[in-house]
């Protein structure tokens, strides 16, 4: 097999320029879209480095890096001719650029002589003023063919700088977007492990990243883009080359440890992460209950998800009325459930009769049948019961969920002594974390020679 | 084949059985349904209808011809629908969920030239030139839609599984629903009002002038359909893509083309439906496709897919099912809020003849690759 030969630098005029003009009404089309769809006016509020840049203007901006890179981004085949990139890149990426920029300052300038308000709902001064940075229209349209073909230009050059540099930009950038997006969550998590006065080093008590901040972050994204990367990855290909015995003592321990996080963790984490959390779990059982169902049984089951399961049993249990502290009754409206106290959801003649008929394959259904026939067996139980619609209880949304009516003393017989158990036995609490904390940062150094940060009582 | 293999008989499971209930069930609940009707119509006091039903009424011919040509009206859009369905189901073998997004954009796009139109005051001075602006720009509009839908999300994804396709086309109705919320603001929109002569109560021949126009256009358009596919080369070569992409090839059709061709006649065919929606219901919402494209994609499996007659006349009898059933079915059973039933009716008709029948009413046209 021939090795891939490398030719010089072709000129930065030899361009595949029908490409490049493609690439170039892409950008102009999708930068005119998304700010018609109103994102830079929504997402101005989100501050991702205070007072630099937002998530509004963050929407428009990384469209001409990635869109000038993307157009001379080339795949070569082994043993084909590949070119050493140079200047051509960085002037298609340019070129790429302006496009996006004369494609916003069009749209600029509609905004301005033109009244389309009915029927583009964004279309109006608002926008206007956030494209022109509440300057003039020529100063934004200058400024707009000037940031777009810079960033460009800036895509351009990720072709031509040293892979480790560009894995490193890309890393600090990501990470400083990823950190300002997750603002709150980060809040609520530092909240639960006392770590507040980081949370206030690193972001503006108004939103977004305070620019000292956003420099630690990237130094640190950068860092382990050079340093910690290779580590994880010789990690990683460690684990890959564990075999039979050992490869399920390191599942089993990476199962413990997670096992462990997601009963330790949610102690710490505040309210609005554990939502999240307890959402992506609730996301996660149906994932994994779709993907056996396809993996095993080979039918992708449209109806599972958002009928089947998820809907009729958050309907059953929302309703349910936990009698005795049994939290599970009966459907009241599926009246072949019975009504029974205590019968299980999986009992329930809706669900059987959708996993029956859904693996029921004629012998003249094709492979793709029995997902359509899914999907409308979830239409068809959505309707089959009036009571979901139009019962006492209300047409969409089923707010009676009676989260109070579990006895109070059989839940907290059971969370006392776990609590206790992770707060004691694995000196967890936060309680405890906090005070050792608190008196280690004050403790002075004893002038009689002890021990340092030593605890006086 | 052996005489041991040709006489085996495979054991009846459970779950042969309970779809032999199902199917006698449903057949027993339509024919009690229908005999309480009949017995409701003759006399409201007599003992099989009252047995079944007690407020049972009679029902005025007037009102059961009101209901069928609902119907038909109805369904006549959803055949229209169902045809970009089956169309793209037999050239490119899996059901593109979007379709009934095209078929909103198509109504969303007709909403706003006819709004357009109505300012500038010609809807209101001549109405059938500005009608036909308005269909021309909604069928530019969701040919456009389809066309792109095409290129962007389904032809990279061309030789994957089958799967692939079908779960991108959920996502690309998504896209589709959204970018219209916002880019055109959520909730409903109104067309403008129609002049005197299509309203409700001006009757032509006897029926809804504006149900007429519906069923005039909706039959004009499957003609141009059977037409083009039929009678013209474009029409040929996609019926050699349906057949077989590949021997296709090796006759000289440009397949990509030839795919491109048939979304675009699906799109054209859901644009002339969005309008006729329009014209018939008066609103639009970014949710609009939703339904209609579910109903039409079973009114395509019950008429039996890939067959664009079935499709029309799938839509027509599922449009006319859940515009009559409710009536002349679940009314004399004495099942409560029956009017609003109208959607499980039209399911419960997809599964009676998925059960019965599952190459739908007039058989599927399917490629030698599906037949396989």
């Amino acid at each position: 097999m021939t090795a891939t030969k490398v030719i010089t630098t072709r000129s930065p005029l030899d361009q595949d320029w029908p490409k490049v003009v493609r690439f170039g009404l892409l950008l102009a089309l999708a930068s005119v879209f998304i700010s018609l769809i109103g994102m830079p006016q929504k997402l101005d509020g989100r501050i991702v480095v205070e007072p630099y840049i937002s998530m509004g203007y963050l929407a428009l901006l990384w469209l001409p890096v990635m869109l000038g890179y993307a157009v001379s981004a080339e795949k070569v085949l082994e043993g084909m001719v590949a070119h050493a990139k140079g200047a051509r890149e960085v002037v298609a990426g340019t070129v790429v650029g302006l496009f996006g920029g004369a494609g916003l300052a069009l749209l600029i300038w509609g905004l301005d002589t033109r009244d389309l308000s009915d029927p583009l709902v964004n279309w109006g001064d608002n926008l206007l003023e956030l494209l022109v940075f509440d300057e003039s229209v020529v100063y934004g349209v200058m400024v707009w063919l000037a940031i777009s073909a810079g960033l460009g230009f800036v895509g351009g050059l990720l072709h031509v700088a040293p892979k480790a540099v560009t894995r490193a930009v890309i890393a600090a950038v990501i990470a400083v977007f990823l950190t300002a997006a997750l603002e709150s969550a980060l809040d609520d998590i530092s909240e639960g492990f006392r770590l507040e006065w980081l949370f206030e080093w690193l972001f503006e008590r108004r939103g977004g990243l305070r620019p000292r901040g956003a420099v630690v972050i990237m130094v640190a994204a950068t860092a382990y883009s050079l340093l910690g990367r290779t580590r994880t990855a010789a990690v990683k290909a460690r684990y890959d080359r564990l075999e039979n015995d050992d490869r399920k003592v390191a599942n089993a321990g990476l199962l413990i440890a997670a096992a462990a996080a997601t009963i330790i963790l949610p102690l710490f984490l505040g309210k609005l992460t554990n939502e999240l959390l307890a959402n992506v779990g609730l996301f996660l059982l149906l994932a994994l209950g779709l993907n056996i169902v396809v993996g095993l049984a080979g039918i992708l089951d449209l109806g599972y998800c958002g009928r089947w399961l998820h809907h009729c049993d958050s309907h059953f249990s929302a309703v349910a009325r936990p009698f005795t502290g049994v939290a599970v009754a009966g459907c009241p409206y599926h009246r072949g459930c019975g009504g029974s106290r205590g019968r299980s959801v999986h009992r329930c003649p809706g669900h059987t009769d959708a996993g029956g008929l859904s693996r029921y394959r004629h012998p003249r259904l094709r492979r793709d049948h029995p997902p359509h026939r899914s999907f409308r067996l979830g239409e068809w139980a959505d309707r089959r019961c009036p009571g979901h619609h139009r019962h006492p209880w209300g047409t969409n949304l089923q707010d009676e969920y009676p989260r109070n009516r579990f006895p109070r003393s059989r839940t907290r017989s059971w969370r006392r002594p776990a609590r206790r158990l992770l707060s004691r036995g694995l000196l967890l609490r936060r309680r405890h974390l906090h005070q050792l904390a608190s008196r280690a940062l004050s403790s002075r150094p004893r002038l009689d020679g002890g021990p340092r940060g030593r605890i006086s009582r | 084949m052996t005489p041991s293999i040709r006489n085996r008989v495979a054991p009846r499971t459970g779950v042969d059985w309970f779809l032999t209930f199902l199917r006698v069930t449903l057949i027993s609940v339509v024919v009690v349904g229908l005999l309480a009707f009949i017995g409701q119509q003759i006399d409201p006091n007599n003992f099989f209808a009252s047995a079944v039903n007690k407020d049972a009424t009679r029902l005025s011919w007037e009102a059961i011809k009101d209901l069928v040509v609902s119907g038909l009206s109805q369904g006549a859009m959803y055949g229209l629908i169902a045809l970009g369905y089956s169309m793209v189901y037999g050239v490119l073998g899996f059901i593109n969920f979007a379709h009934g997004e095209v078929f909103m954009v198509g109504a969303m796009t007709g909403m706003i030239t006819s709004n357009k139109l109505a300012d500038g005051g010609l809807w209101e001075s001549n109405f059938v030139a500005a009608i036909l602006i308005a269909v021309i720009v909604s069928v530019v509009c969701s040919t456009t839609t389809a066309v792109v839908m095409e290129r962007v999300a389904y032809r990279p994804l061309r030789g994957a599984p089958r799967l692939i396709p079908l779960i991108t086309s959920i996502g690309v109705s998504f896209f589709i629903q959204y970018t219209s919320a916002l880019l055109l603001g959520p909730g409903a929109k109104s067309y403008p009002r129609l002049p005197d002569w299509l309203r409700d109560d001006v009757p032509v021949l006897g029926i809804e002038a504006k149900k007429l126009v519906v069923l005039v256009v909706a039959a004009l358009a499957m003609g141009t359909l059977w037409y083009l596919v039929e009678r013209t080369k474009t029409g040929k070569a996609m019926r050699a893509v349906a057949e077989d992409k590949e021997i296709a090839s090796l006759m000289g059709i440009d397949v990509d083309r030839t795919i491109v061709t048939t979304f675009a006649v699906g799109g054209a065919m859901a644009g002339v439906a969005g309008i006729l929606w329009g014209i018939l219901f008066g609103s639009v919402t970014e949710f609009t496709g939703f339904l209609p494209g579910i109903k039409a994609f079973s009114a395509a499996v019950v008429g039996g897919i890939g067959n664009l007659g079935g499709a029309m006349a799938g839509g027509l009898t599922l449009g006319g099912s859940e515009s009559l059933a409710p009536q002349l079915v679940l009314e004399p059973l004495g099942v409560p809020g029956h009017t609003q039933l109208k959607d499980a009716v039209a399911f419960l008709v997809l599964i009676f003849v998925l059960l019965v029948r599952p190459t739908g009413l007039f058989g599927e046209r399917l490629s030698s690759e599906d037949r396989a």
